[in-house]
């Protein structure tokens, strides 16, 4: 089941349409990668998936109902959304920000109470950063504070997860380890839609991959097809090269001057 | 750790508790605490003058002080959670210069005391009122609505400057320049009507929600995610922040700075968390004003104005503050 959107089309200003039919599905157990160039309209999808902004055309369901005609308490059980930019809270600790994920199941005059503090500390430990729990979130570095966002979004109980680039700016071991924790996720059911810029990580983690070209979405496919060097030029505008090894592991480096 | 944070709980809020039991004593007509106990519970013999002075006079202006510290602090958490910005108090959108202007408007007119709080009250409410829907009429982000904020008090500010050109300079002049400066002097319980609601009515429902006001730092797409109706808490907190603040200004004059550094300093002594911070930032504010007023009514045998004080202690605290804030953000070593 999970996040499904139909025929999506969008657009800030009536002249200037970011989405035409896109068609994308989130499924359980998978890891689902959204690629596109700068500007390509990603933001934008996910934020029209979680129901922040509703399409002019088209319609996204989760898990089988319309997102529209969920209560912000329902949604909030279905599907959260990790945003790409996390600032540091000062004064905070880890689990105070990450706690802040059982809001929808909090009354307007309670404080989280021991099953929300549990839930905080159970989405610690799921993403391997149970230690970071009485730090300061100030001082965590750029990719404890990445896992620790997505710590809150897993505290938030939904079974889908939309995160926004959570693969930039990190280094190479975060990317994998922010990675593999989200692939986990899905080898325990949930369903992981992600927006990136490293068509890399998508060939390694990805079971499906979605490319926005100027607002319009290629055909969802697995990895490797979609992955292709005919593919990718025209998203980004650049020439790729497939490489491949002989165990099978395959990479795309774009070429010097794009040619 | 957890030893550290119980003493600290125990001090910021007895203390406050401690200053208001103080500042019936203290004055130019020193009062025994057993006194001032029996005065307060009409036990035993209590000369009239001891009894009218504690709770007439004392009693009235330690509540008000108590209550406007605790409000002016409660609206400064608020606003810094608010607004993104921790370097904001209610003044930026523009509550204390349409205090001032209705207050000298009141003034100016000839009303009495009453009508001049009223009149601050009414004005506080409209400059928050103006500066809402402006915002809301271009996008109602935080810089907008700053902007707007800084705007409608320069509107305000000018107006009031037109007033004091016109007002009588042998007593209306002076009674705005004494208002504009702060004060609780002339406090009895006539005058406590609207702070003592504002405090009742708001304060237990904020203290409830306290938790909530940590939602209001998280931007507009990851509260929709959350499930959380942000507009709608916004718009709660700003309608309660306001009038707390504009209750209290209303009551004592222009007293600036409490809204701004006290919430600083009850996150440092008990982290930002607004469960912890928000009652600490009031039991503290409510300190504060007390120990500022009972300075304000002994130090001169003349009595300063509060909002005089309050800036004297204020402008170095904001410079500490600033640069703890510069240093979270890295852009100070």
């Amino acid at each position: 089941m999970s996040v499904e959107a139909r025929g999506i089309r969008f657009s800030y200003q009536p002249e200037r349409t970011v989405l035409r039919g896109v068609d994308l599905l989130a499924a359980d157990s998978e890891v689902t990668f959204v690629l596109g160039a700068n500007g390509s309209g990603k933001t934008t999808l996910l934020q029209i998936l979680i129901g922040l902004l509703a399409p002019q055309e088209g319609r996204v369901s989760v898990d089988g109902r319309p997102i529209d005609r969920l209560s912000p308490r329902a949604r909030a059980r279905r599907i959260a959304l990790v945003p790409q930019s996390h600032p540091p809270r000062p004064g905070f600790t880890v689990s105070e920000t990450v706690v802040m994920g059982r809001a929808a199941r909090l009354g307007a005059f309670s404080t989280p109470r021991a099953a929300e503090w549990a839930a905080a500390d159970a989405a610690l430990e799921a993403l391997g950063i149970a230690s970071l729990a009485d730090r300061s979130h100030a001082k965590l570095s750029g990719g404890e504070r990445q896992l620790a966002m997505i710590a809150r979004g897993l505290a938030q109980g939904a079974n889908t997860l939309a995160l926004d680039e959570p693969d930039a700016h990190l280094d190479p071991a975060y990317q994998q380890r922010v990675l593999s924790a989200l692939a986990r996720l899905a080898e325990r059911g949930m369903a992981l839609l992600l927006t990136s810029h490293q068509p890399n990580n998508a060939l390694v983690y990805a079971h499906s991959v979605v490319f926005l070209v100027g607002g319009v979405a290629a055909p969802q496919l697995a990895p490797r097809e979609a992955l292709t060097e005919e593919r990718l030029e025209a998203a980004y505008g650049v020439s790729f090269n497939l490489i491949e090894s002989p165990a099978g592991a395959r990479a795309l480096l774009p070429k010097r001057d794009g040619r | 750790m957890t030893r550290r944070r119980e003493a600290t709980a125990w001090l910021l809020f007895s203390a406050p508790l401690a200053l208001l039991a103080g500042s019936l004593l203290i004055g130019r007509y020193p009062v025994s605490l057993p006194e001032a106990f029996r005065a307060l519970f009409s036990v035993g013999e209590v000369p009239d003058v001891v009894r009218a002075l504690i709770v007439r006079v004392r009693l009235p202006r330690a509540i008000a002080a108590a209550c406007v510290g605790a409000n002016l602090a409660a609206g400064g958490v608020i606003f810094q959670a608010l607004l993104h910005n921790p370097l904001v108090d209610a003044r930026i959108l523009g509550v204390s210069s349409g205090a001032a202007f209705g207050a000298a408007l009141a003034l100016v007119a000839g009303a009495g005391a009453v009508a001049v709080q009223w009149s601050a009250l009414g004005f506080a409410l409209l400059a928050v009122g103006m500066v809402v829907l402006v915002g809301w009429r271009y996008g109602a982000s935080t810089l907008v609505i700053v902007v707007t904020g800084i705007l409608v008090s320069a509107l305000f500010a000018s107006l009031l400057g037109l007033l004091k050109y016109v007002a009588d300079p042998a007593d209306t002049l002076p009674a705005i320049t004494y208002w504009l400066l702060g004060s609780l002097g002339g406090v009895r319980w006539a005058d406590l009507a609207p702070l003592l609601t504002a405090t009742l009515l708001i304060q237990p429902l904020l203290l409830l929600a306290r938790w909530r006001v940590n939602l209001l730092t998280l931007n507009t797409a990851e509260a929709h995610s959350l499930g959380v109706p942000i507009r709608a808490l916004r718009a709660a907190a700003l309608l309660g922040a306001t009038i707390l603040v504009a209750a209290s200004i209303s009551t004592s004059g222009i007293v600036g700075w409490v809204g701004l550094i006290v919430p600083h300093v009850a996150r440092f002594l008990v982290g930002g968390d607004h469960r912890r911070a928000l009652p600490a930032a009031i039991a503290l504010g409510a300190g504060v004003l007390l120990l500022l007023d009972g300075i304000a009514r002994t130090a001169l045998p003349v009595e300063l104005p509060l909002g005089v004080l309050t800036g004297i202690v204020g402008v170095p605290g904001f410079l500490v503050v600033l640069g703890g804030v510069l240093r979270t953000r890295g852009a100070l070593r």
